[in-house]
């Protein structure tokens, strides 16, 4: 769409926006009639519950961060910020650990019902897994809200959890989810003919006043329909809350737009308009929407494009307006090319590292030396010392990402607050420089003959990772060991039940962070007893005071005292030469001259996080 | 003839069960479907695992898996198929999936297929005829260099100069003094090629083709054509004149005025209707004014031929019936064209039409005229690259062919008997030159349905290719076996039904 009217049209309020209250603020929409963005995503939209285990997928997450608001979401920094347009939450107590949670007054769904404490309560007893039910809710995770398991009190219009214990993220475990009288409509649809046929009838007709008697009917049956959730939870009444939870499962699984508008009701600055099955999905802006900044575009829509080479074309032809990817020589390359485009060249959130395995009779296993724990440090240390990080960022990195530096810490992203202190303390510094002679002294020391045999594990095929090998066994010769090459394509090592104990001496991959949640480190670094339940320590990693660290991490509400939890833990990590960081992943993000106001972000959801800012051009007409 | 469809179609039964079973084992193996949630470090890593191992049984070997699976996939015998859901589509049953990608992908390759067919047995036949002439020997190497281009390569360029550059240009149509030359050149040396014969004729060939190519595209840059095409109702009397001139050359000869009477009739019949059509497509815009108005096609075409024909009614019927749908055809292009001013402003590229990715523009508005010019739009480069593909074993396969029925004894006795080179050509030698033909176009259908993996890929459409590519890619066995059981079967009913056209085309052959 060539935005002619742009100019003539210019800002556009809408009708629906002025609806003002006592206590709100005037709002004024900032759409500009007949403006539309085109994005991609790898993947189609296909379950509009992005919190059940079925739904949980970015490509609907992208969906749903556009169409709902939430109290909090990420800035470009990475940090929370708090999104009080929406709503509010605060800790008012740390035992036991209580946050009220309250709804801005005027914040609305789509259909013009009120966001109540209701729609909080089912969030919670979905997630929660705390709610008997026939049948049970399937979330894609309980972390968090299970450690609620009183049925929370609720307001007209807030919530109050109430912990069994202390949680970490306390902050990042709870949100708005599908709405409450929408799931009860999906499962008893006999109740909500009434508004169905007047959702028919305006879609038919596009007319305000069909609108608003939807609206209407739409709030009289909420009205009931929430009472109802509310007391069968509160109850305890088992039939409904698992017709609740059947359609909270299933009902919101769709891959074209369906007729029942219970299944796409929302509450942020967009609403789903259309969706071609596979191919694309609209949202157009939400004319009931004024608790939040305004988006600029009336519409977005997200199109499926898997090949890179295809999106950057179809971006230089003008079919696309923004797309995000890890870069390649030639994705760069012709990014560069294209007339008008901007480029940001940012890190993403995944981070390649290197870890040691303890506990396979290997050169880094204290059994191997019949037990001596020190014997086995300093060929770790050693091992360590010769990996060139800044050789391998140099080499691999900077061409696709000037700004490149090696990653120190194990915990926290850089860039990240906090960052810099954890570097200058957890004894990284350690290993900042490679250093051959200080190896091979700490090889004399422990009195090992070499050369030493390190199997070294990439998955096979991976050409990035076959240049870190060749530069790391090339390194690591000079100190006295033999690298070998033991890749294999499968990450068998992964599967305990194939592997109880990682046969590899050493293995490069990289971890996806996607969140600044705290809590979860346990499962890569925590002491494990059964094999099978060994999470991602695949090197055989334990040490009491990083249990203990980890543990009490969870813990910990406050800021400050997290992050000195952590450096203590990474402290630990690097001073039992667990392993290396080495790069943040080079992430590329290119958007046409038709927009301004994009700016990457590390984390879920990318460079969706400030859709609201972005603001068609002059160029675009 | 019932009892051999029923015999394949056990065996097919038998070959499909055998290859599901090595195909289900190989891919449950093949990959981990917990791959990336290994890889996560999300708080509720062991949670999802867990819910993922229980949902695709994978504490059950695949074996047993496997006849899970054939249970709910025999169930399709009885047509309540059942294979599975697919994890990675938020467990969307595999059959509904199937469904919409089956569409796109047939949309996709349904026009690439006739053009390649049309094209390739074309250039092929003429190739046979000029045997061993430079006209073969370049079309042999262009085929075959097209044969072996990968297609995603293809794909890239067919992008960078069919649809970006391309779309510059129809903005900004400067054509240098040397690109006038090369195209002259092309078609000139094309023409004389085709036509052969003495060297006079070939010098006059030669510049008829150079000097039409360079008038028209002259013409055509100078009218701001490019900038705004159209057709028109003198568009329609050229373009319909060139269709009669080459349908009767090839159906009738250029002797047999009557049929040239006839052909050039319908024509002017369209021209006629030209004016009071344009208010039917205003008004009804329908895809089924479209399909009758292809049916009156044919009866205008056959009434002419009847009003012209004496003891040849039928032959100039046909001619005339062909003649009059293509014509029918630019009468629609020409309504098309009509809105590519709206429609130039209602997408979103720069300049020009040509897209690269998908089959619609998202949110285009517009009737039935510009869903069309939409569809040429998004269509245009995949039909080209999946074209490019398929028309070089088509060339080779109706060169061979024609070259072989040449030689046999019943063409000599048709030559003998006086008969002109293209009744000998088209009525005796192209008919039994064809079937072969036949059977390779049945087979090649069969493999397009799951073979435009790559063409979907690169063009972001979101057919068969794709769902297969996701499946494989995250080791959504279920996806990965819809996709199996669907072109299995597709490609094994199109053996049979080759079977069967080749017994009906060659009465030498027999099924039993």
């Amino acid at each position: 769409m060539r935005f002619t009217r742009i100019a003539t049209a210019g800002v556009v309020v809408a009708a629906g926006a002025l609806v003002l209250s006592g206590c709100t603020q005037p709002y004024e929409s900032e759409v500009v009639e007949g403006t539309e963005i085109t994005i991609a995503y790898n993947e189609s939209f296909f379950h509009f519950n992005d919190d059940s285990g079925a739904g949980n997928n970015t490509a609907n997450g992208n969906v749903k961060y556009m169409v709902d608001t939430m109290f909090y979401y990420y800035d470009d920094e990475p940090k929370v910020v708090r999104n009080t347009d929406f709503g509010t939450y605060e800790k008012t107590s740390d035992d036991p650990l209580t946050v009220e949670y309250e709804i801005n007054e005027g914040v609305v769904w789509s259909d013009g019902v009120p966001v109540s404490g209701a729609d909080l309560l089912l969030q919670w007893a979905a997630m929660s897994g705390n709610v008997e039910s026939d049948v049970a809710f399937a979330p894609a995770t309980t972390s968090g809200l299970s450690l609620v398991t009183e049925i929370p009190e609720i307001s007209d219009r807030g919530i109050t959890l109430v912990y069994d214990e202390p949680f970490v993220d306390w902050e990042l475990a709870f949100d708005v989810g599908v709405s409450a009288h929408g799931t009860y409509a999906l499962a008893f649809p006999e109740e909500y003919a009434d508004v169905q046929s007047a959702w028919d009838a305006y879609s038919a007709s596009g007319e305000e006043d069909d609108f608003k008697s939807y609206s209407d009917a739409a709030k009289a049956f909420a009205e009931d329909a929430t009472d109802a959730v509310v007391t069968a939870i509160q109850d305890g009444d088992t039939a409904t809350i698992g017709a609740l939870a059947k359609a909270w499962n299933e009902d919101y699984a769709y891959t074209t737009m369906p007729d029942n508008p219970a299944k796409f009701l929302s509450n942020g600055p967009y609403v789903i308009d259309e969706i071609a099955e596979d191919d694309y999905i609209t949202l157009a802006a939400n004319p009931l929407f004024t608790w939040g900044p305004s988006p600029h575009f009336e519409k977005i829509t997200i199109r499926t494009i898997a090949d890179s080479t295809a999106a950057l074309q179809a971006l230089q032809n003008g079919e696309l307006d923004v797309w995000t990817g890890q870069p390649t020589a030639d994705t760069l390359e012709i990014a560069k090319g294209i007339d008008g485009a901007q480029i940001e060249q940012r890190q993403e959130a995944s981070y390649e590292h290197l870890d040691l395995t303890f506990n396979n009779g290997g050169p880094f296993d204290p059994a191997t030396y019949g037990g001596d724990k020190d014997k086995a440090q300093k060929v770790r240390e050693a091992f360590l010392l010769t990996v060139p990080r800044q050789e391998i960022v140099d080499k691999i990195i900077k061409p696709l990402d000037p700004e490149a530096e090696v990653r120190n810490s194990q915990m926290i992203i850089p860039g990240v607050e906090g960052y810099d202190k954890m570097v200058e303390e957890n004894g990284s510094a350690t290993y900042a420089e490679v250093d051959i002679e200080k190896a091979k002294s700490l090889l004399a020391e422990a009195g090992v003959t070499t050369p030493i045999d390190v199997k070294f594990w990439y998955p096979e095929g991976n050409v990035r990772r076959g240049q870190e090998f060749e530069l790391i066994a090339a390194s690591a010769a000079l100190a006295g060991f033999n690298v070998i090459d033991d890749s294999e394509p499968n990450w068998e090592f992964t599967d305990p039940s194939i592997h109880a104990i990682n046969p590899h001496d050493v293995a490069i991959f990289a971890w996806q962070s996607e969140s600044l949640a705290i809590s979860g480190s346990d499962q890569i670094f925590g002491t494990y007893t059964d094999p099978l339940l060994k999470g991602g320590n695949y090197n055989g990693y334990s040490n009491p005071a990083v249990d203990e660290g980890l543990k009490e991490l969870e813990t910990l509400t406050e800021p400050e005292d997290q992050l000195a939890a952590q450096i203590k833990i990474e402290q630990a990590l690097w001073g039992d030469a667990y392993g290396l960081t080495i790069f943040q992943f080079p992430g590329l993000l290119v958007w046409s001259a038709n927009v301004e106001g994009v700016s990457a972000m590390p984390l879920s959801p990318t460079y969706l996080w400030n859709f609201w800012e972005w603001t068609p051009t002059k160029a675009g007409e | 003839m019932l009892s051999f469809v029923v015999r394949r179609l056990l065996a097919t039964v038998l070959v499909l069960v055998a290859a599901s079973f090595v195909v289900y084992n190989l891919t449950a193996n093949y990959g981990d479907p917990l791959a990336d949630l290994k890889g996560s470090k999300a708080p509720n890593r062991q949670e999802l695992i867990d819910q993922r191992i229980e949902m695709l049984n994978l504490n059950e070997p695949s074996i047993v898996r496997y006849v899970y699976w054939l249970g709910g996939a025999a169930k399709c015998l009885i047509g309540q198929c059942d294979l599975g859901q697919s994890y990675i589509r938020g467990n969307q049953p595999v059959t509904e999936a199937l469904a919409s990608a089956a569409g796109s992908t047939i949309q996709l390759i349904t026009v690439s297929t006739i053009v390649a067919i049309v094209f390739g047995v074309a250039v092929g036949m003429i190739t046979a005829l000029r045997q061993y002439s430079g006209f073969d020997y370049t079309v042999t190497f262009f085929t075959f260099v097209l044969y072996s281009l990968p297609v995603f390569w293809v794909a890239v360029l067919l992008k960078e100069f069919g649809a970006i550059r391309f779309n510059d240009f129809m903005a900004n149509p400067a054509i240098p003094w040397w690109g006038y030359a090369i195209v002259g050149l092309i078609f000139g040396v094309t023409l004389m090629s085709i036509v052969g014969g003495p060297s006079r004729t070939r010098l006059l060939s030669f510049g008829i083709g150079a000097v039409a190519s360079v008038g028209i595209l002259l013409v055509l840059v100078l009218t701001g054509w490019f900038q705004r095409p159209t057709v028109g109702i003198i568009g329609i009397l050229i373009t319909g004149a060139a269709i009669t001139v080459v349908v009767s050359l090839l159906s009738t000869g250029l002797k047999n005025r009557r049929a040239l009477m006839a052909a050039g009739a319908t024509v002017v019949v369209w021209a006629a209707l030209w004016q009071p059509l344009q208010f039917l497509f205003f008004y009804v815009p329908q895809y089924w004014v479209l399909l009758v108005l292809a049916i009156v096609a044919i009866g205008i075409g056959v009434l002419s031929g009847m009003v012209f024909g004496r003891d040849d009614k039928r032959e100039l019927a046909r001619t005339a019936a062909i003649v009059s749908v293509l014509t029918y055809l630019v009468v629609v292009v020409d309504r098309v064209l009509l809105v590519f001013p709206d429609y130039t402003q209602r997408i979103p590229l720069k300049n020009g039409i040509i897209a690269t990715i998908g089959a619609t523009t998202p949110g285009l508005r517009g009737d039935i005229w510009f869903q069309m010019l939409d569809s040429f739009a998004h269509l245009l480069l995949p039909t080209i690259a999946l074209t490019l593909i398929s028309f070089a074993a088509y060339t080779r396969y109706a060169r061979s062919s024609l070259l072989e029925v040449m030689n046999l004894d019943y063409v000599r006795t048709a030559r003998a008997k006086g008969l002109t080179e293209r009744t000998v050509i088209m009525r005796h030698a192209f008919r039994n030159a064809m079937i072969p033909i036949a059977t390779i176009v049945a087979l090649d259908i069969g493999a397009l349905i799951g073979g435009a993996v790559i063409t979907e890929e690169v063009f972001a459409w979101q057919g068969m290719g794709q769902l297969f590519v996701q499946g494989l890619d995250h080791t959504d066995v279920n996806l990965v076996m819809g996709f199996f059981l669907l072109t299995g079967v597709v490609a094994v009913i199109f053996n049979i039904l080759a079977d069967i056209v080749y017994a009906a085309l060659d009465p030498r052959i027999r099924v039993s």
